[in-house]
């Protein structure tokens, strides 16, 4: 039996329990994509784009959450580093023995994945971390009614991109 | 609640976050869980290891965070939910999530061991899609996220019982339901 699941499972759960009480906050990434996007049109279109009523929602600043993010990109890194497990990688090789090892293919089906993940973590509210883990031990309605739903569309879109029932 | 001052403390606050974001980023990395094949593995049933993560995280971290709120030291962050907001929004996420292979916290991990995917692809993908949400918010939030608004925010409240007899069964639950898991050897 491979234990590493539930050690990371074990240790997620500690650091919610740390994030609560130290920081009086639940564990969640997908805001932090939200105000990134606000600073890049910031950039573009200046203080009209703090009026917007999302942003004035998620002002475009770096908080907590954004931190928390740029932990688990430096973290993942000095982690796989430390297990020998780093590499450069274009193409996941379940995807290219599907659909070949074309770097042109993945980035654009990876870059159509990234705008509804964007909008369908947005528009739900959270995402896997902030409903499919915070949200869920908090025994929040919403975020069990949003986890099932991840998963159910998501099984459903990996058969038929896979082509699992045909 | 306890440590009031240290949540007011808004550089320490971003300094925190950044030490539980690094522990977080490598147990998910540990977990396997910032790897494509393995998250695609989860949605076609071949691989239960996302599921396994999630369900061990939910256990721990409810049993810890409802008995720190028994005690008067945390205080929960439901969020609201409608039909609208919230399963229009999960179908969509779903069928990123299948597309894309990440999830927007997985991905930040994926680029951390070398995804180029992830970061060329999926972080400007999640960037876009923010952009174009909060474009359309306006919108949206008048037309389809007002929608269905659920009653209550948690299931204790809507049963109106004490927390313990709910955090209770779906530990056992959940227990059974990685015992089964590890039965079948998935």
């Amino acid at each position: 039996m491979d234990w590493t699941p539930y050690i990371a499972g074990a240790g997620i759960g500690i650091l919610s329990w740390i994030a609560f009480l130290l920081s009086n906050k639940p564990l969640g990434c997908s805001t932090a994509y939200t105000r990134t996007s606000g600073m890049i049109e910031r950039v573009f279109r200046g203080k009209k784009t703090e009026e917007k009523p999302y942003y004035q929602k998620f002002a475009p600043v770096v908080d907590w959450e954004w931190m928390l993010v740029a932990g688990v990109f430096i973290g993942a890194f000095i982690t796989s580093v430390a297990v020998g497990g780093f590499s450069f990688e274009w193409v996941p090789t379940l995807f290219g023995d599907a659909f070949g090892y074309d770097t042109g293919l993945r980035l654009a089906v990876a870059f159509a994945g990234g705008i509804l993940m964007g909008l369908g973590s947005r528009w739900a509210g959270g995402c896997t971390s902030g409903h499919g883990i915070s949200g869920a031990l908090q025994l929040a309605i919403s975020s069990w009614i949003a986890v099932i739903v991840f998963f159910l569309s998501g099984i459903v879109s990996a058969f038929i991109i896979y082509g699992v029932l045909w | 609640m306890m440590f009031e001052d240290l949540h007011e403390n808004n550089r320490l606050q971003l300094a925190i976050g950044l030490l539980i974001g690094l522990c977080f980023g490598g147990f998910l990395y540990i977990g396997g869980v910032t790897e494509y094949n393995v998250i695609l593995g989860q949605l076609l049933l071949t691989d239960f290891t996302v599921i396994k993560v999630m369900l061990v995280a939910v256990v721990v971290g409810m049993i810890g965070v409802y008995a720190m709120k028994s005690r008067g030291m945390v205080e929960l962050h439901p969020k609201p939910g409608s039909i609208g907001s919230t399963v229009i929004g999960g179908i969509i996420f779903g069928m990123g999530f299948a597309v894309l292979g990440y999830c927007p916290g997985t991905v930040a991990g994926a680029v951390g061991h070398g995804a180029l995917d992830a970061l060329f692809g999926g972080v400007t993908g999640i960037l876009v899609g923010s952009g174009l949400f909060a474009a359309a918010y306006p919108t949206l939030d008048e037309k389809v996220l007002s929608k269905g608004v659920f009653k209550s925010m948690t299931i204790p409240d809507a049963l109106k019982i004490n927390p313990w007899y709910v955090v209770i069964p779906f530990c056992i639950l959940i227990a059974a339901v990685l015992a089964g898991l590890e039965y079948f050897g998935l």
